[in-house]
């Protein structure tokens, strides 16, 4: 996992649920929207972050810093 | 021989018969008998035996079943990377599979169903692994958006996809035998998530 992702996800997020199936959370932190991409698991990993509309990265495991 | 003799020997004949049936009788009596308590030793043998049967089988089903179980709790993965994991390791083994079902004279398409069904069976047991259900919810929303099913793709709608970009039928199907087995690559080697069979 990069450190980039890493910084992300341990930044804490109160995520609100849009109505979208495949982007069902989102969030604004200092201006930026952040948001969250369901994919295709297991094929492929559970979640990508998105920031500005720009892939940070993938990972699997919901961060124990953000709530939803 | 005198009248005397005669009632004597007439009453002797007599209970000579009497006696002799008496005898037969109680042979067949006695093998009665026999064959009766043959039969209820039989009988209880058997039962013993049956009974025997069914506690040993029931001692063996036990120690099996948790043997399963506890193989189970060992195996079953919890978090979404060992979820990940598992599934890599399911659908790792359809190219080996594969080349079985060629020898055995399987067509493209039979092929191609059968390596759908094991991709798609992980896909539902992984499912049932989360831990979260609401992620799970979360999956099936996005997959009904995705495909029309919460599921996930079904067969037809692979083919249907694949011809849609102009690949023949049977293309189509060689490109699901594929699919079937192909993950996100990149991950994997980022995250460590390794195939059936990698050196850790």
């Amino acid at each position: 996992m990069s450190n980039l992702l890493s910084n992300y996800l341990n930044t804490p997020a109160n995520w609100v649920k849009t109505a979208h199936a495949e982007y069902p959370y989102q969030v604004e932190i200092q201006g930026k929207t952040w948001q969250i991409r369901i994919n295709d698991f297991p094929a492929e990993p559970m979640y990508t972050l998105l920031v500005e509309g720009k892939v940070i990265g993938s990972f699997d495991d919901w961060s124990s810093q953000w709530q939803r | 021989m005198t009248l005397m003799n005669r009632k004597a020997s007439i009453l002797l004949s007599f209970v000579l018969s009497l006696f002799l049936s008496s005898s037969v009788f109680a042979n067949e009596a006695i093998s009665a008998v026999k064959e009766t308590v043959a039969g209820s030793v039989d009988t209880a043998k058997t039962e013993l035996i049956q009974e025997a049967t069914e506690k040993a089988k029931a001692v063996a089903t036990e120690a099996v079943t948790e043997k399963l179980v506890d193989t189970e709790k060992e195996k079953t993965p919890s978090t979404n990377a060992e979820i990940r994991q598992w599934y890599n390791d399911q659908v790792s083994t359809i190219p080996e599979q594969d080349k079985k079902w060629v020898a055995e004279g399987l067509t493209v398409q039979q092929r191609a169903q059968k390596a759908y069904d094991i991709r798609h069976h992980a896909r539902i047991q992984a499912r049932e692994f989360m831990q979260n259900k609401e992620e799970v919810t979360a999956l099936q929303a996005r997959d009904t958006a995705k495909y029309g099913n919460p599921d996930g793709p079904t067969f037809e709608y692979l083919v249907k996809k694949g011809t849609s970009k102009g690949l023949s039928e049977e293309e189509a199907y060689q490109n699901i035998i594929g699919s079937a087995n192909r993950t996100n690559a990149a991950y994997n080697k980022k995250f460590g998530v390794k195939k059936e069979g990698e050196s850790q």
